[in-house]
């Protein structure tokens, strides 16, 4: 039988059970956080006494695998000559080479998740035909679980389903879609619009109430639909939105519309600070800050979380399956472009972009991703992302921390902006210091309870034992940059700052059940209108993954 | 009524995966192939898996130590062939490319590959099969014959709803078997190809995003009006295709292929359209996928230093093996050796034949180590990438139980792990 860790004397942060800083003792077994032994075991002692001890923590939006990314790895070689990562040995093992651009390679991935304290992370967006290419990449990626959200905002069987008001047919849909493609959320991109642009080069669904020509059906039913349906089934995390207008001057608009037709469900609205801009005018400087009011809405509506999508300044790469918007994109900047239109599920496009501080419109995405953290009055309801890489990389997340952690360091980087944004953003007045506490919220504690992640984000018993020790440091950024040890599942993999083994991560998928009445009709009405057979499709064929599958227990049932 | 198991045809990328077998026919005979499939289909296989090291028979486990050995003693070691694996061999090769510092690539060739540097330069605008045939109502062939080397590409993007046409125009210098069922054949010379876009590029610009209004300005040299009719065609399309190879496949350069890409691009400004690359190297898209994500570049991947480095074809097998640089090869062919040593160039043969060699066949090959494989989706099983970026499991129709190659190549990365 497995014997004991035990982790000793550190300060422990965990807000899941109310630990704000006591000394404490962690007990592991098995991979898991267990109760203090009632009689005396054998066990290792690691003496942690001083530092800083959290649950690992979560990334719940990246984009780290599938088609989309790995094209934008191909198309930017320039970025991966820049900055090669070398192959070196462990004790036990090896630390494979790779290239650390904007967009890294898988292993690299892995070991830079681990290296700052991170064991379990989701990618946003693979179209569900993606579906076994991004699990093939996942079966790489050292150390951290991973899960991803299917793309089904722009799905015809679905949008039939709702033009003929056939909600039944739409949930045994979702959970049979769910189950064959091994994702853990359902995912809505620009509701209608991929479809429509798909049918016409200036298509695009501009606002909720417009009709998806061939279909019948508005993006706010889509949302609607899918979230009612989605809750319904039970899902984990019920339904992760990016929704109409992304990056558009005026937008907040379709956002708050988009936060009342969830009418009470319980939903997750993505990268939120690229959907909180006012103005509207084709003058550039017109666009503002419009998140006090998007805020304020979140606030009173505590079903209602988000993720930012920080900006940050410097070269990156924009992806989103966001079809319409990567063309976008590419005309405003003139950088190459890869766009992807898949059958009856979606679109994507991929393009180099820069974020520059003394540019109005980048500096005013900085303060506005902020100024969601900031005003945000319930840290549970505010994940922290950089959408990564699209505002800029996860690698970022220290320095986040430290911008909310410390206002003195805040107001530096605010002076050295383009004075104009803070005419535009509440930046500036506001005085709020996060506390390691609220930062353990929006990093672990918060993602996994948005996820419906029972057994991660705490250090309470049963929890898995993925577990990050920090050095205390006033400077934030600096604290959290190098972990001095990261745990996962009960092994140490950090130890004094340095890799020192690797793990293989689990596959976290959502497996509901669902009415299994309908899986001939869907069948069928695949092989009519797919270029593939349905037996080819998603993870039917579950033998050729390697990785550990984990379905994740619905959340009303691991409650009764 | 249970439905037929499907089978994935490898016979060309379009990896038709709606075959069905039979196992009381004769032969296992397939259903639903084209002829190119059928005899695919329709290759000897051996009945048993045989490794040899130095020419004779040896067990598994002592063709693993002796190419593990190979590889410890190579200062240069080579991994090429990628093509000729599943995802999950090549993700394994990559492994042992990393380890033993070596230098790893999809193909044999610097030929073929103008598309990836289009992809880094301009990028590219694409869709799925089944997008192209719900959505496209005109698909350009450039410079390719599908009808000969993808032959039910045309029954597989034909929309089966009779409202919509679909109106099939081919770019080519001679008269193929494509061109025979095509509405409209444009004829032009490899050397008037690149020219020809230039023009339609213009002429396109001109246009800007006024569609309707074709330009008035007299179009004097045949190429200008040859470029004039096939720009009416491209602006008149709803959702066009272009399915394209280089101009001459065969060539290493290919000017063309830039301006494709950037045409397929600028069209978007006008309407909606998309391309695709009728590959014919097997799976190489895979390969160039695992390469990317494993270490962030395509192909053409040295690990000398101990983190990969990739420019141009500065690394690739052809150059590698045409400046002797390498010192050891690990390949996969399912070439007979005198044909892969016929295709080489001058300097490549010289040096390939040369240098140790371990090798992953179908059959019988001349090599220091050789490794039996099968043939994928008939006795072997393994993930295959379809031209438009999909991945299909290939099933085995023949049951054996044969160690697949990935096996082998981890068994490999374990030794030369446990001896470093
Ligand atoms: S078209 Fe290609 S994949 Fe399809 S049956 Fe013929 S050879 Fe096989
Ligand atoms: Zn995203």
């Amino acid at each position: 039988m497995e014997s004991f860790l035990k982790l000793a004397g550190g300060t422990v942060i965990d807000p899941v059970s109310k630990m704000a800083g006591e000394a404490r003792d962690i007990w592991i077994r098995g991979g898991k956080i267990v109760s203090p032994p009632t009689e005396s075991v054998a066990h290792t002692t690691i003496d942690v006494s001083g530092r800083a001890v959290m649950a690992g923590a979560i990334d719940m939006h990246c984009h780290i695998a599938g088609p989309k990314v790995n094209t934008a790895r191909k198309m930017e070689p320039e970025q991966q000559r820049s900055n090669p990562q070398s192959l070196s040995a462990l004790e036990d093992g090896i630390l494979h080479s790779g290239s650390l651009g904007s967009v890294p390679s898988i292993f690299t991935t892995g070991y830079r998740y681990t290296g700052l304290g991170y064991t379990t992370c989701f990618d946003a967006a693979i179209p569900p035909l993606a579906a076994r290419h991004a699990h093939f990449e996942f079966e790489q990626i050292p150390n951290v679980d991973t899960g991803f959200f299917t793309m089904v905002g722009n799905n015809h069987y679905l949008m039939d389903c709702i033009a003929r008001g056939d909600e039944s047919g739409l949930q045994s849909f979702l959970g049979w879609l769910m189950n064959r493609v091994g994702a853990f959320a359902p995912k809505i991109v620009n509701p209608g619009g991929v479809e429509l642009w798909k049918q016409s080069r200036n298509g695009n669904a501009r606002d909720l109430g417009q009709k998806v020509d061939g279909f019948g059906v508005t993006p706010r039913q889509i949302i609607q639909s899918v979230t009612r349906a989605a809750n319904a089934l039970d899902l984990p995390h019920p339904v992760h939105i990016h929704t109409n207008n992304l990056g558009i001057p005026g937008n907040w608009e379709t956002t708050l519309e988009t936060l009342k037709a969830l009418n009470g469900m319980r939903a997750h609205l993505a990268h939120i600070q690229f959907h909180s801009y006012g103005g509207g005018s084709e003058e550039e400087t017109s666009l503002c800050s419009k998140v006090r009011v998007l805020a304020e809405y979140v606030n009173a509506n505590p079903e209602l979380t988000v993720d930012v999508g920080q900006v940050l300044f410097g070269e990156t790469t924009s992806m989103t399956g966001d079809g319409p918007l990567g063309y976008y994109l590419q005309k405003v900047s003139g950088k190459k472009w890869y766009s992807a239109d898949t059958e009856l599920e979606s679109g994507c496009g991929v393009s180099p972009i820069e974020y520059k501080n003394k540019n109005f419109i980048h500096a005013l995405q900085w303060a506005i991703g902020l100024e969601w953290y900031l005003l945000v009055a319930d840290p549970w309801q505010v994940a922290m992302s950089t959408d990564h890489p699209n505002g800029g990389s996860f690698l970022a997340y220290p320095q986040i921390i430290r911008l909310l952690m410390d206002r003195e360091f805040r107001r530096e980087m605010v002076a050295q902006l383009n004075p104009a944004v803070l005419k535009h953003s509440c930046l500036a007045d506001l005085d709020r210091e996060y506390t390691l506490s609220e930062i353990a919220v929006i990093t672990r504690a918060g993602p996994a309870r948005i996820l419906g992640l029972k057994h991660k984000g705490h250090l309470g018993v049963g929890a898995d034992a993925d577990i990050c020790v920090y050095e205390p440091n006033s400077n934030y950024q600096r604290m959290f940059e190098l972990p001095y040890m990261v745990i996962k599942g009960g092994r140490v993999l950090v130890e004094d700052t340095e890799i020192r083994q690797t793990v293989e991560g689990k596959t976290l998928m959502a497996n509901p059940s669902y009415d299994r009445h309908r899986n001939e009709s869907i069948e069928n009405w695949f092989s009519s209108h797919y270029s593939l057979q349905s037996e080819h499709y998603g993870i039917r064929d579950g033998n050729a993954f390697r990785r550990q599958f984990e379905s994740v227990v619905p959340t009303k049932k691991s409650d009764s | 009524m249970q439905k037929p198991e499907k089978f994935v045809c490898a016979g060309c990328t379009l990896l038709c995966d709606d075959i069905e077998i039979d196992p009381h026919a004769a032969n296992g005979r397939p259903k639903n192939t084209c002829a190119l499939g059928s005899q695919y289909f329709a290759q000897p296989l051996s009945s048993t898996q045989t490794h040899f090291v130095d020419g004779k028979a040896a067990t598994l486990e002592q063709a693993v130590q002796s190419a593990s050995q190979l590889l410890r003693e190579s200062k240069s070691p080579l991994i090429c062939g990628l093509d000729q694996l599943s995802t999950e061999a090549q993700q394994a090769s990559w492994k042992i490319a990393d380890i033993a510092r070596a230098t790893i690539d999809t193909t044999f060739t610097n030929r073929g590959r103008a598309s990836i540097f289009s992809l880094q330069k301009t990028g590219k605008v694409t869709a799925t099969l089944g997008e192209i045939k719900s959505r496209s109502d005109l698909v350009i062939f450039w410079f390719c014959d599908p009808e000969i080397t993808h032959p039910r590409l045309l029954e597989r993007i034909n929309p089966q709803d009779t409202n919509r046409s679909q109106r099939i125009l081919v770019v080519g210098d001679q008269e193929t078997a494509t061109t025979k069922i095509a509405n409209r054949f444009i004829q032009v010379s490899p050397e008037n190809a690149f020219e020809l876009l230039v023009n339609v590029r213009n002429q396109l610009a001109l246009l800007s995003n006024k569609p309707s209004s074709i330009p008035a300005k007299a179009c004097v040299s045949d190429i200008e009006i040859t470029a004039n009719e096939l720009v009416k065609e491209l602006v008149c399309a709803k959702y066009g295709s272009i399915f394209h190879q280089q101009v001459t496949e065969n060539s290493r350069f290919d000017p063309t292929s830039d301006s494709i890409s950037q045409l397929i691009r600028s069209l978007n400004d006008i309407t909606r359209f998309v391309g695709l690359k009728l590959r014919t190297d097997d799976n190489a898209l895979s390969a160039e996928n695992v390469l990317t994500w494993s270490s962030g570049f395509p192909f053409a991947v040295n690990h000398n230093l101990g983190h990969p480095r990739q420019h141009g074809l500065e690394f690739s097998a052809e150059t590698m093996l045409q400046t002797q640089q390498c010192d050891a090869i690990l390949f996969t062919s399912r070439l007979s050796l005198s044909e892969l040593v016929r295709r080489l160039s001058g300097a490549a043969r010289a040096h390939f034949q040369a240098i140790p060699k371990i090798a992953f066949s179908t059959h019988t090959i001349a090599a220091n180590v050789q490794f039996q494989m099968g043939i994928p989706g008939i006795n072997e099983a393994g993930e295959r990438c379809r031209l438009d970026n999909l991945s299909l499991p290939l099933k085995k129709v023949e049951s054996n139980d044969w160690v697949p190659p990935e096996a082998i190549l981890e068994k490999i990365r374990q030794n030369l792990i446990a001896h470093s």
